[in-house]
């Protein structure tokens, strides 16, 4: 069993094969060796965040690890970009502010399969909405003062605003 | 806690924003003055360029805003290849804001994929603006031939990853030949259409694509596109994709003609036993002496198999594949070439399709038979999918 502790000091205790879903753990356990009880500090990721993140890692644990280069850019199908499994789309149906702090984790865990998903969520929320609709989604308001909105639009003209 | 420049810039707003109302009470001949209003206007002017640095710091305490422009970019490149790479949509995603629009425009992925079609809105221009905001990026091309996207492509070979060409004629047939290598490309799309005012003439593969000028082409598709011999298409090594459609009629009997046989097929399909796509669609020459058996070849990583052929040639197929329960297959059969369709010839294609799904876990496979196309297709097909 593994020990890790959170930035707000809570300590989970996980097996191996679960918390090693995530590169950093993996490659902090291979340098620290096999015996080491000592707790992981994870000063990035709070107590509520790594509940989410060892739920998603229990239910996953076992499946191939995607590779390190995994790519999509070659893959035109517009289905796999954006495409998300039953049981994901139920776990990430979270408030935004849990979800960003998912995929922050995700990143730096290195748990690169939590981390797609939680792009491809947002990536979804975007899809087919117009500026506007974006920055009342995330709660962002426009910034760009006229001209610079004006010069922007003139060098972008195939960037329609709805 | 707000940064010190936000704090400055929000007293020295709140200064401007003071001194119109001590205008006010001046005299009106001091208003009238050039100085004085050059003075208001560029007052106006910074209080706004504050107000939006202001907006900028909301905005940058969204909780979107936490998430790495690294990060950001992928989502916005998430969301161009859903909504259609080819097309120039996504790019409303740097009318957002400062900072996404700084992302995008730094990130030359986004810029990476350009195409000479309508979706795309072409022209010359915004080509090149494309061009340049790739920043050396490897690009994916969609193009049919004409003078200006050849001269692009050539510009760019170096760093061309994904290469689709459409057309219509046989311009193709010297479209290579300017183009020394291609070190970049992984994915080879290449399609002739017909149409009435562009009738087809047989065009080949280059024969240099598979002679060392594309080391690494893994993802091909050719439609209505043939190699100069089976020995050039055997030589289509270590592809993980491979696409081999013929989709215009009989009609074109060079094209017919110039087709691969089974034995071909067979040995092409040997040379990359890391397929994971398989799509075969009339593109086997049909004759009675190549249906035979040949030696097992498996294919463990096969995700897809599409199979809409003759019912001979595609039981011969399945008799020579091995691949894994899981594989998504497709399979549209057509009337044998030398007589009718006897209940034999699907007995003995769904032995085959059974054999590859004996091992399969779960529900119990559904292979569906129908008829229905006998009603409205004289040339009698039978489509069988299995999953």
């Amino acid at each position: 069993m593994i020990v890790l502790k959170t930035s707000d000091n809570e300590t989970f205790t996980v097996e191996r094969d679960v918390a090693e879903r995530s590169v950093l753990i993996k490659n902090m356990l291979d340098d620290i060796g096999e015996n080491s009880e000592q707790a992981i500090p994870l000063p990035n990721v709070n107590s509520s965040v790594l509940k989410k993140v060892l739920e998603y890692c229990e239910h996953h644990r076992g499946e191939p690890l995607p590779a390190a280069d995994a790519d999509t850019s070659q893959d035109d199908t517009r289905k796999r970009t954006t495409d998300i499994s039953e049981w994901d789309q139920k776990f990430i149906t979270v408030d935004q502010e849990m979800l960003f702090e998912i995929i922050l984790a995700a990143n730096y865990l290195d748990i690169k399969s939590l981390l797609d998903v939680g792009c491809k969520t947002v990536a979804n929320m975007i899809k087919g909405k117009t500026p506007e609709e974006i920055r009342k989604l995330f709660n962002i308001v426009n910034d760009f003062t006229p001209e610079e909105e004006a010069q922007i639009k003139k060098e972008n003209e195939w960037a329609e605003d709805r | 806690m707000m940064p010190v420049d936000i704090s400055n810039q929000l007293d020295h707003l709140a200064k401007i924003l003071r001194e119109p109302m001590i205008m006010e009470s001046m005299p009106r001949l001091q208003l009238s003055r050039t100085s004085e209003r050059e003075r208001i206007r560029k007052a106006i002017d910074s209080g706004i360029d504050i107000l939006a640095d202001l907006k900028s710091y909301r905005n940058a305490i969204a909780s979107i805003s936490f998430l790495p422009d690294e990060l950001l970019t992928d989502i916005f490149y998430k969301v161009m290849i859903s909504e259609g790479a080819w097309y120039t949509r996504w790019c409303r995603l740097i009318l957002v804001c400062r900072r996404w629009h700084r992302v995008a425009m730094n990130n030359g992925k986004l810029w990476s994929w350009i195409s000479d079609d309508d979706s795309f809105e072409y022209n010359g221009e915004r080509v090149e603006v494309w061009q340049t905001r790739s920043r050396g990026y490897p690009l994916s091309f969609k193009f049919s031939i004409d003078q200006y996207s050849s001269n692009l492509l050539a510009q760019n070979a170096h760093r061309v990853r994904l290469l689709a060409l459409v057309g219509h004629t046989n311009d193709f047939a010297d479209f290579f030949s300017r183009i020394p290598n291609f070190p970049m490309l992984e994915n080879l799309r290449f399609s002739l259409r017909s149409s009435d005012e562009h009738p087809v003439t047989l065009v080949n593969v280059p024969s240099s694509l598979v002679e060392g000028r594309a080391p690494r082409l893994r993802r091909i598709c050719l439609e209505n596109v043939v190699f100069k011999s089976p020995e050039e298409l055997q030589l289509l090594a270590n592809v993980t994709h491979l696409e081999l459609i013929k989709s215009l009629d009989h009609d074109h009997r060079d094209l017919e003609t110039a087709l691969p046989s089974l034995k071909d097929i067979h040995d092409t399909i040997q040379q990359s036993p890391a397929l994971q796509t398989l799509i075969i669609r009339h593109y086997v020459s049909i004759d009675i002496r190549d249906i035979q058996s040949f030696p097992t070849i498996s294919l463990p990583d096969l995700g897809l198999l599409d199979l809409n052929m003759d019912i001979q040639i595609m039981t011969a197929i399945l008799q020579f594949l091995t691949f894994p329960h899981t594989t998504h297959t497709s399979y549209i059969a057509h009337p044998r070439f030398d007589g009718p369709l006897y209940i034999r010839d699907i007995k003995s294609l769904i032995i085959h399709v059974r054999r590859h799904l004996q091992h399969h876990q779960g529900n119990r496979p559904e292979i569906k038979l129908s008829s229905s196309w006998l009603t409205y297709d004289n040339n009698q097909k039978y489509g069988i999918s299995a999953y």
